[in-house]
């Protein structure tokens, strides 16, 4: 037999890069043959903790009911939250699950294979880093941190502990997003030129007088790394419109909200999950009118351009356009172009058709998910340079490789931030 | 010179600008106007971040920073948030010569205050700062010392390291973890030593957290083997071949045949699909060669190494395997020739999709196997062959693998094609790998209104739904074919599928027949705008509903054709736009009953709707029908 030639170089590189998910269908092996990180769950299944019980986690608490998923305990440090979270589980056919305030606890569990991580942004990395240190498998919602620092740390935590993370960049897994980019990587449309995306706007963070802080709410750990500040209902609110999203201490406003999705498909749709922009400039600045950021080769994106046609990201290539949003909706110009079946010649992207199923077919089979950790810190790096830039006001210049800002350094101290006293970063 | 000077006016004009702007912003952080005092931080922010600028002017930044300490010193009372933001201003702007003025506040009698001024040191350049931090950390208490140890390794200096590894002998569980995290993060090459000997006394539960310092700062072989093979958890045993491989292939060997050669090893596949990406050649090639014998879950893990690795050469060994395998490795045998295969490929897939022509794994497998003269073979097999059911099958393959001429005689087939069978077999095809030729054929077929036409309007919706551009198929396919159509009976063919296009202007026409009384073709135009996929239809069923003669059977219909979009999850539109369509049904009503009826779907609110309906919503709380229906669907808490 002819040996191939192959190298741990090309593995790195294909394996990030390739395709279709092995083993997708159910398996039933041993655990400690099949991955879980050496641990063996009761009948083979992946024992899953449930961390952050606010909206985000109500869509996933649904993996309860996966043949393959065993769940073993809710967290979240508000009472109600939990007992709340407690109690859907019940419903749901699991009676014995454990209630736990403290995440800690879910890491010190060995039994414990993987856990969801749906908490506010700003607790993203340390939980994650925490949970791949035990041994454990992340999903953790996007974006995937709130400081590119804490990305790198992410990124190599999941390198070298061989974890199987997914962001939930679940647009990934949305066969309309697939085909947009996939249109966009076999050259449908020409040379790429620019890309408008639409994220929309928060109201502005709201200061509000000191509440009292709800009974059996540890509002403390909930502030957790971020500076503190008086309680107020608003403030830790969960919801789309408004509450902790709209605050910068504990989220990116929308580059972090709708950006992590959506410049997430424009990386992947270029080709660029390894790599990034080179230049930030916000709007406001020399009369720009909208922020953009511009890669390398001159490909520039633009944030809330009107002229989206409706859509979420518009693709502007030398041969044509590529309009995407979600509820499956694709168009194209020249119109036909939508109408244009895959032929085989086409490179194929990776597919994936269920982003959670995904990551669970990952922990068996030990494939990298479609949405790794290295991949989803470089989309949220775009969010966080995006929002530097904004709140500096000034254009950031980025060089991707080294991942550094190039020629200010004052800007450069925004890529991380100390955490306050007792929440360092586990890593 | 002209340049010069008139920088150095702008410079002044500019500090003068802030100096004087300065005040007021101070003054709003007092205030007892919260919005006030948020306008005051976006606006100090704003003015600290022009201020530290590439360029810009120094004496107006030291001036600005002496303003805040200030501020933060000033013994007045001040609300605690803003003299914390002011602190956090420091840390985010402040310059190396502000750093000793912080350490007072490092015993302010509130607990944020002193771990603010920490963090703010923590963050301003210079070696005053590290110094500061080094002091404080000296003179903390054990329980204060952590944070202080942390500072330090978020500064990334080195010089630090002395002093962390005498923390790190004192003991103390405590400090011994938050040092042995810093000395990672520090990358401390000197602190291997110490570190393994804490190691050795450490307690089961801080063990892990000097491991994970050790992997950081990077371990040599023997302290690597050791972890490799005892080390705390998989994860950490994977971390410590990871560094073992680069530092000692032989050992890493070693070590990998030891725990290889355990079949209960807990990290057992964990190491072999590292093996497979660490291991030199020789070794990778004896586990690739062993996938035949091995075991079923060491087979998996090879396989799945061998898709990563588009290990072609090994196509025939799968081949061999693929003909009595089942269940989980029959699949990964078929996703991985999906991954590698060749040619010599095809026809095993072909009959692995014979056997299960529902496999969705041997349906993507054929998919993407790049084989053109398979596909060549396919072609002709479907135009050629003599045998009608070798024709069926490879119709079939047409559809998965779309080589380029598939539509072309699919259509041709579904013109010319005497065979029932066969003809009803390429319009399934189409389905899937039909183009716009492919839509104005079926369109055609439909208006003949033969035999064939209710197959043709099944395979013609599909293939519109799935080829998109909805508006661009309507103006060049469908309208011309409806307006060139000889009848009304042809027509409704058409216009029964005409959700398949939902655009704006095949709405349009529908909307244009509904108003006729008159139409034929009225009714049908109703049927499918009672399917219609987005919110678009709602407008017309309000107008439905809302007409003086619209009888009671109209009207019941619209409501039920409302509450369909209103409340469809597959229905296209936004949360919003659904929210005011609901909200025009009801102001438009024809009866008290029709708004409640349309206001039953909101029982239960879905996250977007929440995010939406109290705005959108208010003006029906004036409607005395349905007001108190209205007050109670609005009133739910928020998560």
């Amino acid at each position: 037999m002819q040996k191939p030639n192959y190298s741990r170089r090309d593995f790195i590189k294909q394996g990030a890069a390739l395709g279709a998910s092995l083993f997708a269908a159910p398996l039933v092996l041993r655990a400690e043959t099949i991955g879980l990180n050496g641990r063996t769950g009761p009948n083979s299944r992946i024992n899953l903790a449930f961390i952050g019980n606010g909206k985000i986690m109500g869509g996933h608490l649904s993996l309860a009911g996966h043949d393959w998923v065993q769940p073993r305990y809710i967290c979240d440090v508000k009472a109600n939250r939990l007992e709340a979270g407690k109690e859907e589980l019940k419903e749901r056919g699991f009676p014995d699950v454990i209630a736990a305030p403290d995440f800690e606890d879910i890491m010190a569990d060995p039994s414990v294979d993987a856990v969801v991580i749906g908490t506010p942004d700003h607790w993203h990395a340390a939980i994650a880093i925490a949970a791949m240190r035990a041994g454990k498998d992340v999903y953790v919602e996007k974006p995937m941190t709130l400081t590119i620092a804490e990305g790198k740390v992410m990124a190599e935590a999941e390198k070298r502990y061989g974890s199987i993370l997914q962001v939930g960049s679940q647009q990934r897994s949305d066969r309309t997003f697939r085909k947009a980019a996939e249109m966009v990587r076999n050259g449908w449309i020409g040379d790429i030129k620019e890309v408008y995306t639409r994220l929309g706007s928060f109201p502005p963070p709201k200061l509000e007088p000191e509440e009292p802080v709800p009974e059996n709410f540890n509002y403390d750990k909930w502030l957790g790394p971020t500076p503190f500040e008086p309680y107020s209902a608003n403030r830790v609110l969960g919801n789309y419109s408004g509450g902790w999203r709209c605050y910068w201490e504990y989220g990116s406003r929308k580059f972090g909200d709708w950006g992590a999705h959506h410049f997430d498909i424009i990386q992947w749709a270029l080709g660029r999950d390894h790599t990034g922009p080179t230049r930030f400039v916000p709007a406001g600045y020399e009369g720009a009118e909208y922020l953009s950021y511009e890669y390398g080769d001159g490909i520039r994106v633009v944030r809330d351009h009107p002229d989206m046609n409706g859509h979420m990201i518009r693709f502007i290539g030398t041969e044509g356009e590529v309009f995407v949003s979600r509820n499956g909706e694709l168009e194209t110009n020249p119109p036909e172009l939508a109408a244009r079946p895959m032929g085989p010649s086409d490179g194929h992207l990776y597919q994936s058709d269920d982003h959670r199923q995904n990551w669970l077919e990952g922990i068996r089979s030990r494939r990298t998910t479609i949405c790794p950790a290295s991949v989803g810190h470089r989309t949220a790096t775009i969010c966080q340079l995006a929002a530097i830039a904004s709140r500096l006001g000034r254009p950031i210049q980025w060089n991707p490789e080294i991942q550094a800002i190039i020629g200010d350094s004052e800007a450069s101290r925004w890529l991380d931030r100390p955490r306050r006293a007792g929440y360092e970063l586990p890593a | 010179m002209r340049h010069f000077l008139l920088t150095c006016l702008f410079s002044l004009a500019a500090s003068c600008l802030i100096a004087t702007d300065l005040d007021p912003l101070l003054l709003d952080l007092r205030s007892d106007d919260y919005s006030s005092r948020e306008t005051a931080r976006s606006e100090l922010t704003r003015v600290f971040a022009e201020a530290t600028a590439p360029g810009a002017e120094l004496a107006n930044r030291k001036r600005l920073e002496e303003e805040i300490l200030e501020q933060v010193r000033d013994t007045s009372p001040m609300p605690l948030p803003s003299r914390l933001f002011l602190i956090r201003l420091i840390e985010r702007f402040g310059s190396p010569g502000i750093a000793k003025a912080i350490v007072p506040l490092l015993d302010d009698s509130e607990k944020e205050v002193r771990d603010s001024a920490r963090r703010a040191l923590t963050a301003i350049p210079g070696d005053n700062a590290f110094n500061l931090l080094l002091e404080a950390l000296e003179q903390a208490s054990s329980t204060e010392k952590p944070a202080f140890i942390d500072a330090l390794a978020y500064r990334g200096d080195h010089r630090a390291i002395p002093a962390l590894v005498e923390i790190l002998q004192s003991g103390d569980p405590a400090l011994v973890s938050s040092t042995a995290l810093a000395l990672g993060k520090l990358d401390a090459e000197d602190a291997i030593a110490p570190l393994f000997a804490a190691y050795r006394n450490a307690l089961p539960e801080i063990r892990p957290i000097i491991e994970t310092a050790l992997l950081d700062i990077g371990i040599d072989g023997d302290i690597a083997y050791h972890l490799s093979l005892k080390g705390s958890s998989p994860a950490i045993r994977i971390g410590a071949f990871h560094q073992l491989a680069d530092a000692s292939p032989e050992r890493a060997q070693q070590a990998l045949d030891s725990i290889l050669s355990r079949r209960d090893d807990p990290a057992r596949a964990l190491f072999l699909h590292e093996a497979l990406v660490q291991a030199s050649a020789p070794e990778m090639d004896a586990i690739l060669d062993s996938l035949e014998n091995a075991p079923l879950d060491d087979q998996l893990v090879i396989l799945s190494a061998i898709a990563d690795l588009r290990l072609s050469a090994y196509e025939s060994t799968i081949l061999n395997l693929l003909p009595d395998s089942e269940g989980a490795l029959r699949t990964a045998l078929v996703q991985t020739l999906g991954l590698i295969g060749s040619e010599a490929s095809f026809e095993p897939l072909v009959s692995a999709f014979q056997d299960d022509p529902d496999n969705d794994e041997v349906h993507n497998a054929l998919a993407r196997l790049p084989a053109p003269v398979a596909n060549a073979t396919a072609l002709s097999q479907v135009a050629n062959s003599k045998d009608r059911p070798t024709r069926l099958l490879y119709m079939k393959i047409l559809a998965i693998r779309n080589p380029q001429g598939s539509a072309e005689l699919l259509n041709s087939m579904v013109r010319n094609e005497g065979n029932k069978a066969l003809r009803e077999a390429a319009l399934d095809a189409l389905e899937s790998v039909g183009n716009i030729e492919s839509v104005r054929t079926l369109v055609n077929l439909v208006l003949l209104d033969d035999a064939f036409t209710r197959s043709a309007q099944r395979a013609l919706k599909r293939l519109s739904v799935s080829l998109g551009a909805a508006d661009y198929q309507w103006k060049t396919i469908y309208l011309p074919a409806l307006e060139a159509a000889g009848s009304d009976e042809a027509r409704e063919g058409l216009i029964l599928i005409l959700d398949g296009v939902p655009g704006e202007l095949s709405l349009d026409y529908l909307s244009s027949l509904i108003a006729d009384d008159s139409s034929a073709l009225r009714p049908a135009a109703l049927r499918t705008l009672a399917r219609w996929p987005s919110v678009d239809a709602g407008d017309i069923w309000i107008t439905i509903a809302s007409r003086q003669d619209a009888s009671k059977r109209e009207v019941a219909t619209a409501s039920k054709a409302l509450k369909r979009i209103l409340e469809g999850r597959d229905i296209q539109g936004s949360a919003d736009d659904k929210l005011e369509l609901a909200v025009r049904a009801v102001q438009t009503a024809p009866s008290a009953d029709f708004k409640r009826d349309i206001l039953s779907v909101y029982d239960e609110l879905n996250g977007g709707q929440q995010r939406y309906i109290r705005e959108i919503f208010d003006p029906l709380l004036g409607d005395a029908d349905v007001a108190t229906r209205v007050a109670e669907i609005l009133d739910f808490e928020e998560e």
